[in-house]
């Protein structure tokens, strides 16, 4: 629930700072889990087959400068709520392969992709589950092709108005 | 004592038709005859089956074996290994044996970094993980001693044998499973012109680089 109350926040001071948002609360919208079908890939090239939430979340990708995920960390993992929604977004991509720095990934299908702020939330300060979250948040932007990306750590007793303003802070340096 | 049973999760949306359950498959047939084995598929889990939790925890050895989706775990695993954290998991020998479309096994990492967390965090006997890439070479056909993934096959089995054992895996067994199977650039080709045929296959007339939200 504090993830739920941060996002809101956030988004309310992200608001006022004059930026149009799109504020989506995961366990609030009807999202399947990802079928591991393909046919988004293959079937219905860019497009899910799954007729729900998922297909918006991809369009958000599109239209967005930028993405900020909120959640609780699972062991450096991000939440699974927030995980079905990575799962969904492969649409975003093609399936066809290319370079990045000496390992093969993806090919992006559109011109411009978002930037991407991941906010993880724990129970306790834990430096393993930090170091796990930091990694997962750059190998997700580099799968999904992003230039500028940001991993932010917050413990459930730490001041939100810190991460906030941290927050607040960063979306002005990526957007400029 | 040696405990006798091993539950496999499969992680694979794709349940049966999956590369984890060519993998499982091998191994349940490796250790036949020595350990009792059970397969858990994580998609269409019913978290609320309290019967089916306690046997995959009382079965004292838990092989989670799962494709790589977006750099980690499916959200159904996270789903399902969340529910059974909320048990007593302590000296339950955990295993993690992940497999990923990209070539290079080393994409595997962070997920296995996830499942090395979860295990301590929970007091399991974490017995490590397995990385494979190029798993789309797989696709849930039956896997062979011959094949391409013979290294994996090996590996396999190295880690069947400890298991039946009661010996400390290999390092051996990590190594031969994050072999490549073919050179990147001969996998590069065969699965970029593998999605086209495939597509065209079902009669597909949308370019593969279709953007739906221009």
């Amino acid at each position: 629930m504090l993830s739920r109350s941060l996002s809101s926040d956030i988004a309310h001071r992200v608001r006022d700072e004059g930026f149009e948002i799109t504020h989506v609360v995961i366990d609030e919208k009807k999202i399947s889990p990802c079928r591991g079908c393909f046919n988004c890939w293959i079937s219905t090239p860019g497009e899910c087959v799954i007729n729900d939430y998922g297909r918006e979340l991809n369009r958000l990708f599109v239209i967005n400068d930028l993405i900020l995920f909120i959640g609780p960390v699972f062991h450096g993992c991000h939440s699974a709520p927030i995980k079905k929604v990575f799962d969904r977004s492969i649409p975003f991509l093609q399936p066809f392969f290319r370079k990045v720095g000496g390992e093969v990934h993806h090919r992006m299908r559109y011109a411009k992709t978002p930037d991407m702020i991941f906010i993880g939330i724990v129970e306790e300060k834990d430096d393993v589950q930090e170091a796990t979250f930091r990694e997962l948040s750059s190998r997700n932007a580099i799968n999904f092709g992003v230039d500028n990306h940001q991993a932010l750590f917050h413990c459930h007793g730490g001041d939100p108005s810190v991460l906030i303003d941290e927050t607040i802070a960063l979306i002005r340096g990526l957007s400029r | 004592m040696r405990q006798e049973k091993i539950t496999f999760i499969n992680g694979s949306p794709r349940r049966e038709r999956g590369t984890s359950a060519s993998i499982i498959e091998h191994m349940r047939k490796s250790v036949q005859g020595s350990m009792r084995t059970e397969e858990v598929y994580a998609t269409g889990y019913d978290i609320d089956d309290k019967d089916l939790m306690s046997s995959v925890i009382e079965s004292q050895n838990i092989i989670l074996v799962s494709p790589l989706y977006v750099d980690a775990l499916p959200s159904e695993v996270l789903e399902m290994m969340s529910a059974f954290e909320e048990n007593d998991l302590k000296g339950v020998s955990f295993m993690a044996i992940f497999n990923c479309g990209f070539p290079e096994a080393s994409h595997n990492n962070t997920a296995i970094t996830i499942c090395k967390n979860y295990s301590e965090s929970n007091g399991m006997d974490w017995l490590g993980g397995l990385m494979i890439g190029g798993g789309g070479a797989i696709d849930g056909r039956p896997l062979s001693p011959n094949g391409p993934e013979r290294h994996m096959v090996k590996s396999l089995e190295m880690v069947c044998d400890s298991l039946v054992g009661n010996l400390p895996i290999p390092d051996e067994a990590f190594e031969l499973a994050s072999r490549q199977f073919f050179p990147v650039w001969l996998y590069m080709i065969v699965a970029n012109h593998q999605w086209k045929t495939r597509s065209k296959a079902r009669g597909v007339k949308r370019s593969l680089k279709y953007r739906a939200y221009p």
